[in-house]
């Protein structure tokens, strides 16, 4: 134990700290020791099940290959989506070569074809007709600054 | 403070013996915390000061105890061993905290002396928080070292045991705590002694 010189070098070196009583200054919670290895033979024992138990710096710092095990199926499910989303993209609507039709061939195509059999004479054209007299047309055109030049050439197409 | 209780009088090798058989593992297991516990929390408690997070390290001494007593061959003492697992989680602890506070750990110690002041957890008188505050203020390695051989009284070669360190190391540590122990002591000392209107001056 080497008590004289380790009391040697106190009152040598330091005499206020020799002078000190090494009292424990520091309150246990009451019952703390009673209960303490119950408490910790129970915790132990408790995480057991495999001879083995941890504290909680171990379970989040280290690696345990049996307890792995129970994460193969969630791994394999993590890989197949890695997989997934990393696999080259696939074109769902590849571009189509659109042969050039004949004449002949683009009037044979039905929808084309029967475009007479649509009852676009039951159509109310007249409900998007606008009649406007011409102090509502010069007011329009002029609200929408309409170029007359432009509305002349088109006036005239038609 | 002091070591093994005396409710028992079985020696390591029979509790070792009793914690292999799977029938008597729990009342050996329960011994050991018995026969170390008091021991065990002082130097923690001297090293974190915080009595929660002694209580934490306390009870993961004691499950990582649990887990290596299965592979401890008897080659030290159980209480030097387990001593030795209180030291490192300490350290590491201490290690943890500055990291995470960005502290320094001047500062660090600082902190820790708020938990002194608290009656709640600290009964010492003024001296007594003086000493605990010095103490505080030394690195944590060389708290363990002066903890060690001031408070618990341990022989230099199962200091070097629970260390790792040489013994004319935690000699040369020991003697460069207790003078810095003694500076802050003496340092304190003249400041209340010191009269006020000569500290103004």
């Amino acid at each position: 134990m080497e008590p004289l010189d380790h009391n040697e070098e106190l009152q040598q070196h330091a005499p206020r700290l020799h002078a000190l009583g090494k009292v424990d200054p520091f309150k246990v919670p009451e019952g703390y020791f009673e209960h303490l290895p119950h408490r910790i033979t129970e915790r132990a024992s408790a995480g057991t099940g495999t001879g083995r138990t941890f504290t909680s710096r171990e379970r989040a710092g280290s690696f345990r290959p049996a307890k792995a095990l129970w994460a193969l199926p969630a791994l394999a499910v993590v890989a197949a989506a890695v997989w997934w989303l990393a696999r080259p993209p696939v074109q769902l609507h590849q571009p189509a070569e659109v042969p050039v039709l004949s004449e002949t061939e683009f009037e044979a195509y039905a929808p084309f074809a029967n475009l007479d059999d649509l009852d676009l004479s039951s159509a109310e054209w007249d409900s998007i007709h606008v009649h406007l007299t011409e102090e509502e047309a010069l007011a329009y055109i002029d609200q929408e600054e309409i170029d007359l030049h432009e509305l002349l050439d088109y006036m005239q197409l038609q | 403070m002091a070591g093994p209780q005396h409710m028992n009088t079985l020696d390591d090798g029979e509790l070792l013996a009793l914690f292999r058989k799977e029938e008597s593992r729990h009342y050996a297991f329960n011994q050991i915390v018995r026969l170390h516990q008091r021991r065990l929390y002082a130097f923690i408690r001297r090293m974190v000061t915080d009595p929660a997070e002694t209580e934490d390290i306390l009870q993961d001494v004691f499950l990582k105890a649990w887990t290596g007593l299965e592979n401890f061959r008897g080659e030290a003492r159980l209480d030097t061993w387990l001593f030795r697992v209180a030291h490192n989680e300490s350290i590491s602890h201490l290690r943890r905290l500055k990291r995470r506070s960005l502290f320094n750990e001047r500062r660090l110690a600082r902190q820790l002396t708020v938990t002194l002041a608290s009656e709640e957890h600290f009964s010492g008188d003024a001296v007594q928080q003086k000493l605990q505050r010095a103490v505080m203020n030394l690195p944590p390695k060389q708290r363990a070292v002066f903890t060690m051989k001031y408070f618990d009284g341990m022989k230099y070669s199962e200091m070097s045991r629970v260390t790792g360190t040489s013994e004319g190391a935690l000699k040369a540590s020991f003697h460069i705590a207790v003078k810095k122990i003694e500076q802050e002591l003496t340092a304190s000392d003249q400041t209340i002694a010191r009269p006020k209107h000569q500290t103004s001056a």
